[in-house]
Parts: C-alpha cells; sequence; structure tokens
C-alpha cells in the first residue's frame, strides 16, 4: 500500500526573527498527514510562532522548504498558490478580520471568492456550523461591534466551512469559555474524518491535556526547533 | 560621509521614477485585468458595484448641488457679458470650453479625491496597520483583484457619469436663472442647440480622458499610498496626506497634458 502524501511538510525550515516579532525557527522537520491532529504546544514567551504563516506559505523559510500537498510554497505559481490557499481553513492568533466587512461577510468571503457555490448554500452551511459551535446565528455587523467571544467562535467558523484540507488553530480557545471545546473537537473529529489535517497550536494545559482531543502527535519548541514528543512526556520535562 | 546638494537630487528623483514606474505597472495590471471582467469573482463585483455606489451615487447630491452654483455663476455670467458684447453666437463654444472642457471634469476630481480618494487611502492603510491584508492573503485573496482592481475601475467609472451628471446640473441652473433674470434664450431647444453646437468631437475625448484617466491614477495613488503605511496607526493620517497632495497633482498634470494634446 502506497505511503499517504502529507498535507504540510516542514523539511529543514529555517527562519530568523521576522520584522513582525515572530520567533526564530531553525532545522524544523514535521510532516502532517491526512486525517491527523498535530498539537503544538507554545512556550510562555514564545508564542510568536510562524508555524501558520509557514504552513500557508505567506512567509518563505531562508533555508529548507515547507511542502503543501507534496509541493514547496516556493515553487507554486502565485495564482495556483492562492487557489491552494483557499483549501487551508484558519483561525487567527492576532486580528483576524477585515474591519469594514460584515462579520458574516468575512467568514464566507474565501468561498464566495474562490468557489461558484450558490450563496446561499454557503450561508446555510456558515449557519449550521454557527448553531453547531453555540452561536444563536451568524453575526450581520462589523468584526468591532461582536464580543471577542462569539468573534473567536465565529473565527471557527470561517475556519472550517468549504471543509478545508488544512486547519490550522493558532489559540483557538483564547477568550472562549472552556465549556466550548467540545464543540470545536467535534469539529476536529469530522474535519480529521474527511482526511484532514489539523494543527493546533496551544498554550493551554487544560487543552493538551484534554481526553477528548484525538491527537496523533504532540511537539514543543525546545529552542529554536520543533521536538516531537514521545510516550505521553515532553523531552525537556523529567 | 554626507550627501552632496546634487545627491540629494539625484536621490529624490530616483525615488520619484521608482514610485512613477510602479504606478504605471500597477496601473498596467488593472487595466489588464479590466479588460477580462468575465474572470472577475463574484467578491470582486461586489467590491466594484459598492465602490460605484459610494464613489458615485452618494456623491450625487454634493455634486449637484456644487454644479447647480456652478451653473448659476458661469453659466449666467456667460450669458449676460455675451449679450452685452453682441456675441451671443459664441455661448455654445464658451460654455463648452468652459464648463465641459475643464470645470467639470476638474470640480468634479476634486471632490472625489477629498471624499473617496481619502477614504480608500485610509481603509487601505487601516487595513495594512491592523494585519488585514495579510488575512485576506491568508484566504487566498489577490490584493490587486480584490482590492484594487474594483476601486481603480469603479472610482474611475464614477468620476465620468458624476461628471456627466455636473455638466448637465450646471446647464440646467445656468439655463433657469437666466430665465429668471430675463438673459439668453428662453426656448430650452434653443439654448441645447447653442450648447451642441459649440461641442465637437474632440471635446469628448478630452472629457473621457479628463474623467477616466484621473480617476484610475486617483484610485492607484490611494491605494498604493495606503498600503505603503508602516506599521503605526500613525502612518494612516500620514498616508491620506500623501495620497490626496499626490491626487491632486497628477489631476493637473494630466488635464494639462490632455488640454495640449487635444487641443493644440
Amino acid at each position: 500500500m502506497s505511503e499517504k502524501v502529507p498535507i504540510l511538510e516542514f523539511k529543514d525550515v529555517t527562519i530568523a526573527e521576522t520584522p513582525m516579532g515572530h520567533a526564530c525557527m531553525s532545522h524544523v522537520n514535521a510532516r502532517f498527514l491526512p486525517g491527523s491532529l498535530a498539537l503544538i504546544r507554545m512556550e510562555p514567551g514564545n508564542e510568536q510562532l510562524p508555524f501558520a504563516d509557514l504552513a500557508e506559505g505567506l512567509l518563505c523559510p531562508e533555508e529548507g522548504h515547507v511542502l503543501f500537498r507534496g509541493e514547496a510554497w516556493t515553487g507554486i505559481p502565485p495564482e495556483q498558490m492562492l487557489q491552494q490557499r483557499a483549501r487551508i481553513g484558519r483561525v487567527f492568533d492576532g486580528h483576524g478580520w477585515i474591519s469594514n466587512l460584515n462579520v458574516d461577510e468575512n467568514v464566507t468571503l474565501s468561498q464566495r471568492h474562490h468557489t461558484r457555490r450558490p450563496g446561499a448554500e454557503i450561508l446555510a452551511e456558515a449557519e449550521a456550523l454557527a448553531r453547531a459551535f453555540g452561536l444563536s446565528e451568524l453575526p450581520r455587523t462589523r468584526p468591532a461591534m461582536v464580543s471577542p467571544q462569539e468573534l473567536r467562535r465565529a473565527e471557527w467558523i470561517r475556519a472550517f466551512l468549504g471543509q478545508p484540507l488544512l486547519v490550522l488553530l493558532e489559540r483557538p480557545m483564547r477568550g472562549v469559555p472552556m465549556g466550548h471545546l467540545p464543540r470545536l473537537i467535534s469539529a476536529v473529529r469530522q474535519a480529521l474524518s474527511r482526511e484532514a489535517a489539523v494543527l493546533w497550536l496551544t498554550d493551554n494545559d487544560r487543552i493538551e491535556q484534554h481526553s477528548e482531543l484525538p491527537t496523533s502527535a504532540r511537539y514543543v519548541m525546545q529552542g529554536f526547533t520543533l521536538v516531537m514528543m514521545e510516550n505521553g512526556r515532553y523531552p525537556d520535562r523529567r | 560621509m554626507p550627501m552632496t546638494f546634487i545627491g540629494k537630487i539625484g536621490q529624490r528623483s530616483i525615488v520619484r521614477i521608482r514610485m512613477s514606474t510602479h504606478l504605471f505597472a500597477v496601473l498596467g495590471s488593472i487595466l489588464g485585468q479590466a479588460t477580462r471582467p468575465r474572470h472577475w469573482p463574484r467578491t470582486t463585483r461586489a467590491v466594484f458595484a459598492r465602490q460605484i455606489l459610494f464613489t458615485g451615487v452618494e456623491a450625487m447630491p454634493f455634486v449637484s448641488m456644487v454644479a447647480f452654483l456652478t451653473g448659476i455663476s458661469v453659466v449666467v455670467q456667460a450669458q449676460v457679458w455675451l449679450s452685452k458684447a453682441g456675441q451671443s453666437g459664441l455661448l455654445g463654444g464658451v460654455l463648452v470650453a468652459v464648463i465641459i472642457r475643464e470645470v467639470a471634469p476638474l470640480l468634479v476630481n476634486f471632490i472625489v479625491i477629498g471624499r473617496s480618494g481619502t477614504a480608500i487611502a485610509v481603509e487601505m492603510a487601516n487595513m495594512k496597520v491592523f494585519g488585514e491584508i495579510k488575512v485576506m492573503e491568508a484566504q487566498g485573496l489577490d490584493a490587486l483583484l480584490y482590492l484594487a482592481i474594483p476601486r481603480a475601475l469603479g472610482t474611475a467609472v464614477s468620476v465620468f457619469c458624476l461628471t456627466i451628471w455636473f455638466i448637465i446640473v450646471s446647464f440646467f441652473s445656468g439655463y433657469a436663472f437666466g430665465i429668471l433674470f430675463g438673459i439668453g434664450a428662453t426656448d430650452p431647444l434653443i439654448f441645447l442647440n447653442t450648447v451642441l453646437r459649440g461641442l465637437h468631437p474632440p471635446d469628448v475625448y478630452n472629457l473621457l480622458a479628463k474623467t477616466l484617466v484621473p480617476g484610475l491614477f486617483t484610485s492607484g495613488i490611494c491605494i498604493i499610498e495606503g498600503l505603503s503605511a508602516g506599521n503605526s496607526v500613525t502612518e494612516v493620517p500620514r498616508a491620506a496626506t500623501r495620497a490626496f497632495v499626490r491626487s491632486v497633482a497628477a489631476l493637473f498634470i494630466i488635464s494639462a497634458v490632455v488640454s495640449l494634446l487635444t487641443y493644440i
């Protein structure tokens, strides 16, 4: 049986600190297979990891390659690069909204831009996700008018809308009560069952140790490099 | 080593040439995409429609007021002085030269720069400062296709339409006040005929060039200046000021060049 092609692969990736304040990374190697959830532990003071930007080809490594579906971002033509990014869902660590669009317009933007799906169908999927994430409806006001907690969950909707191949969750529970975690885990499980890869970056022990989380691999940054956790322990924790 | 005076001039010239090259490259890409509207995604079409609404439709009351007052001051004066000089036959030519060739495109472009150009620059600068361009790119949206093209084309189309509207309103108010003060032709068809007789094909090309081209440049300059803002909020007003000044400069340069090319 042929081996699965990783959805995302970091091959000896090295990146220096960027002007945006991203942390340095040195010789990072990792493979994220279809149907797998990788949990990346962010240590205090090292939260600005550029994993998501590298995974989307928004940052170019100084050394090594980041491969999406077997192709290095650096070798993909610009138009195709945009199409590939449309297959990635993301919860941003920082400000993740276009201020002059309503939340519902923000959430459905990528699908409306890249697909020919009817608007009503996209909206119906978004509404269904909103309900699944405990929102009574998709907010139809500017992001500035929505509470941070609801806004974060609206980001979850955007991340899972349109059945993405790769889901990047950068501290998705930040500002959200832990009571909502099972809803997010349920969406992650559904994504994994569709053979999507999920990358979950967290600095929260309670999330990391949650028994329901179907984690395939756990990583931690040790110095500048990414180390895979073995036998339930992080390599530097004794 | 301190830079010499000549060196500073040279450096500034190089910066200006680079800025112009960048602007022309952006406008070239916009025009290239403008010829393929079938390839625009629905989001681009929606932004285009919204831009026409903001820049064109919502500016109509203010443009109408300016046009109305311009009609009173310019058209009525032209009728008064030409009739006093016994040269009423020149009315059409004078009105076309003043209103259609110069005043209407210039004033409408000014209004659009003040209302929409600075708004575009502020919007782009805010998007840059708050990382919204990255949010957009992370979703696979091309800044040129989603931000620049609909705004540039929407602004250009709006400037053209608003100028036509300005001309209609100013001629109407000029004619109406002419009658009120007992000056000029009372029959509207005679007035219309006088104006149309003064209109020639170069005036139409001139009008097209003085509306569509500055409209494109205004939005191009404002988009570039907005997106060139740094990472600090204090950069936003500076970007808006630069955008306004450069758009006005571009407007006068284009206006002068088009006049020279059309009529000399």
